[in-house]
């Protein structure tokens, strides 16, 4: 995680139940069903400074290739712009979808725009950028769909600890 | 002794029943196999049935505390092993974490690896000390360096006779050149003394040997195969014993991926001999179905054919 943020003290692991309207809504913004596995709950991390702040959110996601999973993880800035993307593991024939050249056209994609997201490549493109494309649009529509709309809902703060975290009492 | 075992139990009975934790991880496994051998006989079993379960707390610094639970039943039923079972104290971005409790060994290619769920030979029975020991661990990652070191009893997975018991310490670093983790380099250094009724669990009361090791390890990932070796020393008592392993999977196709494993095993007293695996394996979801030959003509049964259906189920909350 230090490689999309090397200011990083920390993170903070967050998982969010998917519940079967949520799931219908993503599917369906997406055009494309989740993987079996991705169903359920919906993860991400919180990337945190020295102070405990939240710097940024990390998504790792997993998509179908043509030989098998392709991993990825991209990470996004507090105004939840994607900052950077790099695959993480993969075996596939054409290798195109790890060229920077790629990967960078997604930078600066926010949850906003994963509706109209389509591959880079266009009619050039190959199941390895599609397979990314795929799984960044959906990771951004989860996240929009599963945190930032539930957050416009709740009346905390943005950098509000998650209800997951335990606390010390003090007096 | 008494310490030990209830350690294991608390963190086993922890992860199990915790109310609410940041995050959980569970993870299902099966593995069913047949066995054909030259002699004409056909076995099959439930080589193993097991799990493992992770629980996350955080404060506000971020993730903090982990319990681990690693278990199976193997060979029909007939054994329960407990593998991990230990609590995590992580420190910031894993730049070092602290871990108390049965632990799985930092050696060789199994920091990224295992060959549990294999259906050839496992290439760590003559090569490394332990599999997994009552201890405590440290592990972590700085850069592009990776590092573990476990402080252990020495007695593997068996009862826990004395406290502290005989003693074991076990060390691996571990090097990726560059981002992509394509190529990844290790070194593993173990001494100590171990009960040897890790290897020879029919009996009652195992012995007690000295035991130095030493491994490098190399993984290569490369378009659609990776390749895997390791190769070390071992000295039991007065005896050396030298080994090389490589194995490689190869994507051929979409749902058929090549499998080769083999490995040269030499004791100072003794000829070179090993074995050899060749098979394929057809991911379908979440089963693996697997078919493989293996020829080892140290053993009585030189040939083997094996056919594995693997099943794996992960979830979170």
């Amino acid at each position: 995680m230090t490689r999309l943020f090397p200011d990083a003290r920390d993170y903070r692991t967050i998982t969010v139940p998917i519940a079967p309207e949520e799931l219908k809504r993503i599917e369906a913004r997406a055009g494309a069903p989740l993987l079996p596995g991705q169903r359920e709950q919906y993860q991400y991390f919180e990337i945190l400074d020295a102070r405990g702040q939240v710097i940024g959110y990390t998504q790792a996601m997993t998509q179908k290739g043509e030989f098998g999973a392709i991993e990825l993880v991209f990470g996004m800035d507090r105004e939840y712009r994607v900052v950077r993307v790099y695959i993480q593991r993969q075996r596939e024939r054409d290798q195109s979808f790890r060229e920077e050249s790629f990967l960078n056209r997604f930078i600066g994609l926010a949850p906003a725009d994963a509706d109209q997201l389509t591959d880079p490549r266009g009619d050039q493109g190959t199941v390895g950028t599609r397979a990314v494309t795929l799984g960044i649009q959906q990771a951004l529509l989860e996240f929009d769909e599963l945190v930032l709309k539930k957050r416009h809902k709740e009346p905390r703060g943005f950098d509000a600890a998650p209800t997951n975290v335990f606390r010390v009492a003090t007096p | 002794m008494k310490t030990v075992e209830w350690w294991l139990s608390a963190v086993s009975w922890w992860c199990l029943t915790s109310a609410a934790p940041g995050a959980l991880f569970l993870v299902w496994e099966e593995d069913l196999r047949g066995v054909a051998t030259d002699w004409g006989k056909l076995d099959g079993e439930i080589n193993s049935l097991g799990g493992s379960m992770r629980a996350v707390w955080a404060d506000r610094q971020g993730d903090r505390i982990i319990l681990f639970v690693r278990a199976e039943t193997a060979h029909n039923l007939s054994e329960f092993l407990v593998h991990e079972a230990y609590g995590q104290l992580k420190g910031p971005m894993g730049r070092w974490n602290l871990t108390l409790g049965r632990v799985r060994l930092p050696w060789g290619l199994l920091t990224d690896w295992s060959p549990d769920r294999l259906p050839h030979n496992s290439p760590y029975t003559g090569t490394r000390m332990l599999d997994s020991d009552n201890g405590l661990g440290w592990h972590g990652t700085v850069g592009s360096w990776d590092y573990g070191l476990a402080l252990t009893q020495g007695y593997g997975m068996q009862d826990v006779e004395e406290f502290p018991g005989p003693g074991l310490v076990t060390g691996r670093i571990g090097f990726t050149p560059d981002e992509s983790g394509d190529i990844t380099v290790g070194l593993s250094l173990s001494g100590g003394t171990v009960h040897s009724s890790e290897e020879r669990p029919h009996e009652s009361h195992g012995i007690e040997e000295k035991r130095i090791a030493a491994s490098l390890d190399g993984t290569l990932r490369l378009g659609r195969g990776v390749y895997r070796f390791e190769g070390g020393a071992r000295r039991t008592q007065e005896e050396w014993r030298a080994t090389a392993f490589v194995t490689a999977d190869y994507a051929l196709m979409p749902k058929t991926v090549l499998q080769f494993a083999g490995q040269l095993y030499q004791t100072d007293k003794s000829d070179a001999t090993g074995w050899v695996y060749a098979g394929l394996a057809v991911p379908l979801a979440s089963v693996t179905i697997r078919v493989g030959y293996q020829y080892e003509p140290a053993e009585t049964d030189q040939h083997k054919v094996v056919v594995q259906l693997y099943r794996y189920m992960a979830v979170s909350r």
